[in-house]
């Protein structure tokens, strides 16, 4: 008990003296201000234009690979899908067989306000697709985005389908009318002239605005809580330095481009046009029935970034025949990160994603019918 | 003891979490929240308005960066930075690739270079005294 009064005010103190330094930087300098931490898979960098790099992962499994373009979000650093031996998602899936391709973004500058998701989709994610298919030698890409990175995905599916073999997506955030997250109903109470006014200001929207939007989630966790389960939990194996990696990733907010930053508030968030089949991407609607091939939607049943709600109804709005929801017992990022994810997720992505490349004529469903929900 | 004090913390971490998200649901917290910031992004507007105006003329009248080109120009060195950062990073895999490759390399053998006689050599060079003056040399006999 006295190790209490001593240890975990110097948690906290690290913890402010970490978030300070963040705000701080984050308020002078654009970027984030420690670099990534060595990967634990080996990549080597095949493309780079535009705002985006992309990494390529090699498979671990002698030919033939199954090349997988995992699209990831615009906001914090990649490193949180390659994080820890054992918590990688990058190696699970290479161990299994897949050629992993991952988007690296860059951070937009000043000059890059005018990005929007024509500039991300039509262009970036259109042009790593077509470098995957140069690369691997294959007509058709299984595509698998996260949070933000699965919204990017689905709107490039939907408006390039001919070049998608499968998709997979996690915590996508589709259906924004629930408000069953607290944090949104303040959200919706910005004006679109308050939000123009950020873009303006600022040109982009700052790291800063993103983080306290996160922190803003959760105050209390944020704040103390985290501090104290890191000194309740000193004694388990690895907690400290996954804590340490973990709230790396959690300080490592870029900033959003200021047109993007319009759209998905006003566009997606506000007014749901994506859901209600009314969003414009460059100059076409998004119509998510043009999306044919087989989809698996993995949803976070504790998810409180993305409520599950959001996710649920993608099965009914897509075109495919083959749409599967998996309700996984885990949050926003547990779905990555949690030992339950790598032992049981995972895996069963993976043999998802074999059973349904093109050229096997045998589709079946690796999920138990408990799991399965449409 | 230390059980209960533990969960007399995890209470009240809870009621804080739901008293905090009844605050975000109130209507009048949010738009008191929602004017603020439109103020203040309007104020900070009105400011930088007000800064880039006056200092249009006088700064680059003493020949100095007003702080936009300043932070326009700290962004572009932070972008170029990182991209070099990444660039060494490969530049230095790829290093060690080739190290790997020359390790493997057969050793090199050095072929015998055939080697003028040095007598050969003195006998075309004459040996100078101190005041350089030359004179001939006597060939030691082999």
């Amino acid at each position: 008990m006295l190790s209490l009064f001593s240890q975990l005010p110097q948690y906290w103190m690290d913890g402010a003296i970490r978030s300070l330094e963040g705000l701080r930087n984050g308020l002078t300098e654009p970027f984030p201000h420690r670099e990534d931490p060595p990967p634990v898979t080996p990549y080597e960098v095949i493309y780079e234009e535009g705002k985006v790099r992309l990494r390529y992962y090699q498979s671990a499994k002698p030919s033939p690979s199954i090349p997988l373009l995992i699209v990831y979000p615009l906001i914090k650093r990649p490193f949180i899908l390659d994080l820890l031996p054992g918590k990688s998602v990058v190696q699970s899936l290479v161990n299994q067989g897949f050629d992993v391709y991952l988007t690296d973004w860059i951070p937009p500058t000043r000059t890059d306000s005018w990005r929007g998701f024509d500039a991300y989709v039509n262009g970036d994610v259109a042009n790593v697709v077509r470098e995957v298919q140069l690369h691997a030698g294959v007509e058709q890409v299984s595509m698998l985005g996260y949070c933000f990175g699965a919204l990017l995905a689905s709107l490039d599916t939907a408006l390039h389908p001919e070049t998608i073999d499968n998709l997979v997506t996690l915590t996508l955030p589709l259906d924004m009318s629930t408000r069953e997250i607290p944090l949104f109903n303040l959200l919706d109470k910005l004006r679109p002239e308050t939000i123009d006014l950020i873009a303006a200001t600022y040109g982009n929207c700052p790291a800063w605005f993103v983080k306290s939007g996160f922190t803003a989630m959760a105050p209390i966790h944020h704040g103390l809580d985290k501090y104290v389960g890191l000194y309740r939990n000193q004694e388990k194996e690895g907690y400290a330095e996954f804590f340490e990696l973990f709230e790396r990733w959690m300080d490592s907010d870029v900033p959003l481009a200021g047109r993007i930053f319009r759209e998905v508030t006003r566009d997606i968030f506000q007014q749901n046009l994506l859901r209600h089949g009314r969003l414009r991407v460059g100059r076409e609607v998004v119509d998510l029935r043009h999306i044919t091939c087989p989809v698996l939607n993995v949803i976070g049943a504790h998810d409180d970034v993305v409520h599950p709600q959001s996710s649920l109804s993608l099965p009914e709005c897509v075109g495919s025949t083959d749409a599967t929801n998996v309700v996984f017992p885990t949050g926003h990022v547990g779905v990555v990160v949690s030992a339950a994810a790598h032992r049981q997720l995972w895996p069963q992505i993976g043999r998802w994603l074999t059973a349904h490349i093109s050229h096997h004529p045998q589709v079946r469903s690796p999920w138990p019918a408990d799991m399965q929900t449409h | 003891m230390t059980e209960a004090v533990w969960k007399g913390y995890d209470a009240w971490v809870r009621l804080t979490s739901t008293t905090i998200d009844g605050l975000y649901k109130n209507s009048l917290f949010g738009t008191s929240v929602a004017t603020s910031l439109d103020r203040t992004l309007r104020w900070q507007r009105l400011s930088q308005a007000w800064v880039s105006t006056a200092s249009a003329n006088l700064w680059p009248a003493l020949g100095l960066p007003t702080a936009a080109t300043v932070e326009a120009v700290q962004e572009e060195v932070q972008s170029l930075s990182t991209r070099l950062r990444t660039q060494d990073a490969h530049i230095q895999a790829l290093r060690a690739e080739v190290h790997l490759l020359l390790a493997d390399r057969p050793p090199y053998q050095e072929k015998p270079v055939p080697r003028v006689g040095l007598e050969t050599r003195l006998r075309t060079r004459p040996a100078k005294l101190n005041g350089h003056r030359p004179m001939a040399m006597p060939v030691p006999s082999v």
